[in-house]
């Protein structure tokens, strides 16, 4: 049926949507140990160290960055839900130290069961966020498929001695969040009808926000190790990063800005499904303070969908890295956490 | 003995309904959940094991029994 005057609520059409529709981290692992890694000296990271993007060097100058998204909606409007996994699928350049250069659309569209005018919108919003990170989208393919998902395929540059990797946490760093957590819940609660629409539009603003800034400060101060939190949560990225690093990390869950009422939802018990998952994949790799606040510890599993870059800054130096991250209008960056020597648990959760 | 029935319910309204009844439940009393949804079941079953809440799962032909069992020390749900 095809509803053309009726405006499409696309978030109608999805459980779980953005990065919540990830496969679960542990089933992933599972799969990818029997997928050979091919050997070539010129590939620089590869899926070994789960970082957010490949890399792989064309000269000694230059090295390419290529990296894929894609999901189901996280909003009811076509163009927003165009911008925000477009954010979300340029980020994974950013996080690993590069400029986005150029991108290709990738679509799933029911043709038969939706309108045109939310393909263009879904289109629109994506090559809009796109021109704003100075990524020209040059192609792309569709699929008919329902629910729509809607990503992008994007390659980066990076100078090949200059990559921000997931290997790159060293003790005595200092741990950096430059968005506030809660994606995840505020959308699940958006789905059930139990969030403001201040929270909504908060949550939105956040997805939208591009991490182009994070990433200049970044490069101006030399970082090495970096990741942007997405599908498996801030714990589950931070656990990633220490199992890349060899090293142990501390989260000091009290100290993370949250989306508006995100806490008092999950406290409600509003926690989607994917924060299980994550935790689930992350528990035998981590020691939990016995005075863990509950709702904290799910809240740093809850999967975020163009979430903010968890910086690795050496300590002594945060005071001046955020306070130019917020000169370069990066609103909420504080540090959640800190990186140690390996203790025997790659994370450390504790209020 | 108190039933939620969450069956139709869209994730994560069981868990909301759960915790809402342990947090009103009397100490030393039990109630059930009814869902349909595996993931409900999933989630429900993980969230009472991770606060230490004794409870079992019996499967009916299209949906899932959960019987929580609110002991006198699980303050930690309420929390």
């Amino acid at each position: 049926m095809i509803k053309k005057q009726m405006e499409t609520d696309l978030l109608t059409m999805v459980e779980s949507g953005g990065c919540s529709a990830k496969i679960s981290p542990l089933k992933l692992e599972e799969i990818l140990k029997y997928l050979p890694l091919p050997d070539d000296p010129n590939i620089l990271v590869n899926i070994e160290t789960h970082d957010d993007a490949g890399v792989y060097r064309v000269n000694d100058e230059l090295a390419l960055v290529l990296t894929t998204d894609f999901f189901p909606p996280v909003c009811s409007d076509p163009y927003e839900f165009g911008q925000i996994a477009a954010a979300n699928s340029i980020s994974d350049v950013y996080a690993m130290g590069g400029d986005p250069v150029v991108a290709l659309n990738i679509m799933m569209f029911p043709e038969d069961r939706l309108p045109l005018e939310v393909y263009s919108g879904i289109l629109r919003g994506g090559s809009d966020k796109a021109s704003e990170a100075g990524t020209k989208i040059i192609g792309g393919h569709t699929i008919d498929d329902f629910p729509p998902k809607y990503g992008l395929a994007v390659v980066g540059y990076v100078h090949p001695e200059r990559i921000i990797t997931n290997a790159g946490a060293k003790p005595g760093d200092s741990l950096i969040l430059t968005k506030p957590l809660g994606t995840g819940v505020i959308l699940a609660a958006r789905r059930l009808g139990i969030t403001s629409e201040d929270d909504l539009i908060l949550a939105k603003t956040v997805m939208k926000q591009l991490n182009r800034s994070g990433a200049e400060v970044m490069k101006k101060f030399g970082i090495k190790g970096a990741t942007d939190v997405t599908g498996f949560g801030l714990a589950g990225h931070a656990l990633k990063m220490a199992k890349a690093s060899g090293v142990s990390i501390k989260l000091n869950l009290s100290r993370i800005p949250f989306i508006g009422d995100t806490y008092s939802l999950i406290d409600k018990g509003c926690i989607p499904g994917a924060a299980f998952r994550n935790l689930d994949y992350a528990e035998k790799n981590t020691l939990f303070y016995p005075d863990l606040d509950y709702n904290l510890k799910m809240a740093a599993f809850d999967a975020q969908t163009s979430g903010g870059l968890l910086i690795c800054t050496p300590s002594g130096n945060e005071t001046e890295f955020i306070a130019e991250l917020k000169k370069n209008g990066v609103v909420s960056a504080s540090v959640v956490g800190s990186v140690g020597e390996f203790d025997g648990n790659y994370l450390n959760l504790c209020n | 003995m108190h039933i939620l029935d969450t069956r139709g319910q869209q994730c994560p309204a069981p868990l909301i309904a759960t915790r809402k009844a342990l947090r009103e439940s009397p100490d030393g009393t039990a109630f059930r959940i009814l869902t349909g949804s595996r993931n409900a079941l999933n989630n429900i079953s993980k969230f009472l094991t991770d606060n230490k809440i004794i409870y079992s799962v019996q499967e009916e032909p299209d949906f899932w029994t959960i019987t929580v069992n609110k002991g006198n020390d699980n303050e930690s749900a309420a929390k």
